[in-house]
């Protein structure tokens, strides 16, 4: 149950990675795709948070209680993460020029809107650098299940050697 | 039930944190104006480099600035493989620095030796 768990939420967080990393370079996209992306990012973040609920609970609940200073650490980097996520979407949707106006929604242009949604993009990247980094051994360990690594143990390689020089 | 109240939480964060966000706007209290954002550089569609400057209209900057990006273009590979890169950097760094704070824990905890500053 665990393990499934844990393959749902692998699965979930590689596609969202995959969006965001296409959703920062709308020249590649093309800009309808750049904004209907991210308003799929948005539901999808919303999804992660919905998966890791019990665990946003409990660590808000003991954060200023007894809980591990990595785990502090990672609540706020993750609270820091929403909102440099949230500040980017809501900006994008106020300046979108795409999808918005498809739903009969026209907003006045406004630079400063486009500039802090630059802003708060370039802070979303650095944000999840330090979220992949504080999930790396999971990340590796999910890889590690799909592609199995053959690993030599010390003494079968010493016994291996030990055979071939005796031969 | 439970699942749509937490949908609403989540987003009435969010819409919190927009608020937050629109009131220091408001108060000019980021660390942005109009006339800063304005001045923004822009890559032209010939690749020169520009700037929107308040005096011009936005038709014009539309017309030479903003379209190259309008359209899916393979140029902007170098932009994700930019992104993969700058996460990757940033991935790392935190993650060799972990290994080494882990490692020399260890060291000292092996060693026996009393951890913390002042416990020699």
């Amino acid at each position: 149950m665990k393990m499934k768990q844990n393959w749902i939420n692998f699965l979930i967080d590689g596609a969202m990675f995959l969006a965001f990393l296409i959703a920062t370079a709308p020249r590649l996209s093309g800009l309808a795709i750049h904004e209907w992306l991210s308003l799929s990012l948005a539901a999808a973040i919303i999804t992660h948070l919905l998966l890791h609920w019990t665990w946003i609970i409990s660590i808000g609940k003991r954060f200023f209680a007894k809980t591990t200073w990595r785990s502090r650490l990672n609540y706020l980097l993750n609270a820091l993460l929403f909102v440099s996520f949230t500040v980017t979407i809501a900006t994008g949707i106020l300046i979108s020029r795409e999808a918005l106006p498809l739903l009969g929604l026209t907003m006045a242009r406004d630079r400063t809107l486009e500039f802090l949604h630059h802003q708060a993009s370039d802070v979303t990247v650095l944000l999840l650098g330090l979220h992949v980094a504080i999930h790396w051994s999971w990340i590796v360990g999910m890889l590690r299940r799909i592609i199995p690594v053959r690993r030599v143990s010390r003494s079968v390689a010493i016994s291996r050697q030990m055979e071939g020089a005796n031969q | 039930m439970k699942l749509i109240g937490r949908i609403l939480i989540i987003l009435g964060v969010a819409w919190l944190i927009v608020m937050g966000m629109n009131w220091l706007r408001a108060q000019n209290l980021l660390p942005i104006n109009p006339d800063m954002a304005r001045s923004e550089r822009f890559v032209n569609r010939e690749g020169r480099e520009g700037f929107f400057r308040p005096e011009r209209g936005f038709n014009e900057f539309r017309e030479r600035g903003e379209r190259h990006f309008e359209e899916p273009s393979l140029d902007g590979v170098g932009d994700v493989l930019g992104t993969l890169i700058k996460i990757g950097i940033i991935t790392g760094i935190v993650v060799v620095i972990d290994r080494i704070l882990r490692f020399t824990s260890q060291r000292v905890r092996r060693s026996g030796l009393p951890m913390g500053h002042n416990s020699y």
